[in-house]
């Protein structure tokens, strides 16, 4: 994908400042698990609260789940859904 | 809760296996919740708290962080205990009710509702306790003896008859309400 790269960089950005993970979330691979690194469920609230701000988008309901938030490229993927719609 | 969206709502959800006990647990650090309501203010309060849970966790005019951190914990334990994680549901479908000071109850509505009455009927007990910075609650579910199958209360049952009565039970309770 042509701008997975600066979408990734801004969301490495956020993951960084809120995710409070145990690796550096800007060498994170992109299908590394994020609860895995330890991403925990309050910092997922944090994340996703700050997604919302950094890409002006308001997750639904329905895109609230576990998997959603699992990778880099699973946020990408629900980042570039909403901003496409 | 109209029974037509209730209806649609069971239609879309997962199903999810019955168990004999459900059990979910979550701690969460209450300074981290104080950094959320600074950093975000009431995107944070509202996007996840009921408003009766911002009502039960407001003390002198101010929102306690502490009672917020049970509060979410209680609402992760029961994502857990049901295997919601997978559903896509706000946080504030998974209302935690106080009855007492260390336990309560919790409230399903919307998805969480509908994915818990797939599975059946259950009674739910919450606990929680904090030490420090520390918040912690579970949440244990048994099978309701007498609810039956899902969306099954008793004839009759009252929400009081129901102190710990969640998922269907208190899903039947509301279509009828």
């Amino acid at each position: 994908m042509n701008d997975a790269t600066p979408i990734d960089a801004r969301i490495r950005a956020v993951l960084a400042q809120h995710g409070k993970l145990a690796r550096d979330a800007g060498t994170l691979p992109e299908s590394a698990d994020l609860f895995e690194a330890g991403l925990s469920s309050h910092a997922s609230v944090n994340l996703m609260l700050a997604l919302e701000s950094e890409f002006d988008v308001e997750f639904p309901d329905q895109m609230l789940t576990r998997s959603v938030f699992s990778s880099v490229a699973a946020i990408r993927g629900a980042l570039v859904q909403m901003l496409s719609a | 809760m109209p029974s037509a969206h209730l209806a649609d709502l069971v239609h879309e959800a997962p199903s999810l296996p019955r168990a004999a006990l459900r059990i979910g647990i979550d701690l969460v650090h209450v300074g981290a919740v104080e950094r959320s309501l600074s950093d975000f203010g009431a995107r944070f309060s509202d996007r996840l708290f009921a408003p009766g849970e911002l009502r039960d966790s407001t003390v002198a005019g101010r929102l306690d962080a502490r009672r917020l951190a049970l509060r979410f914990a209680a609402k992760e334990a029961t994502i857990k205990a049901f295997d919601l994680g997978a559903i896509g549901l706000g946080w504030s479908q998974i209302e935690v009710i106080a009855d007492a000071p260390a336990a309560g109850r919790v409230r399903l509505h919307g998805r969480a509702a509908a994915a818990a009455a797939g599975a059946g009927s259950y009674e739910i007990a919450v606990s929680w306790s904090h030490d420090g910075d520390v918040a912690c609650a579970i949440v244990v579910a048994v099978p309701a003896a007498d609810a039956g199958t899902a969306g099954g209360a008793p004839a009759g049952a009252s929400r009081d008859e129901l102190r710990y009565g969640v998922g269907a039970a208190d899903i039947y309770n509301e279509e009828q309400n």
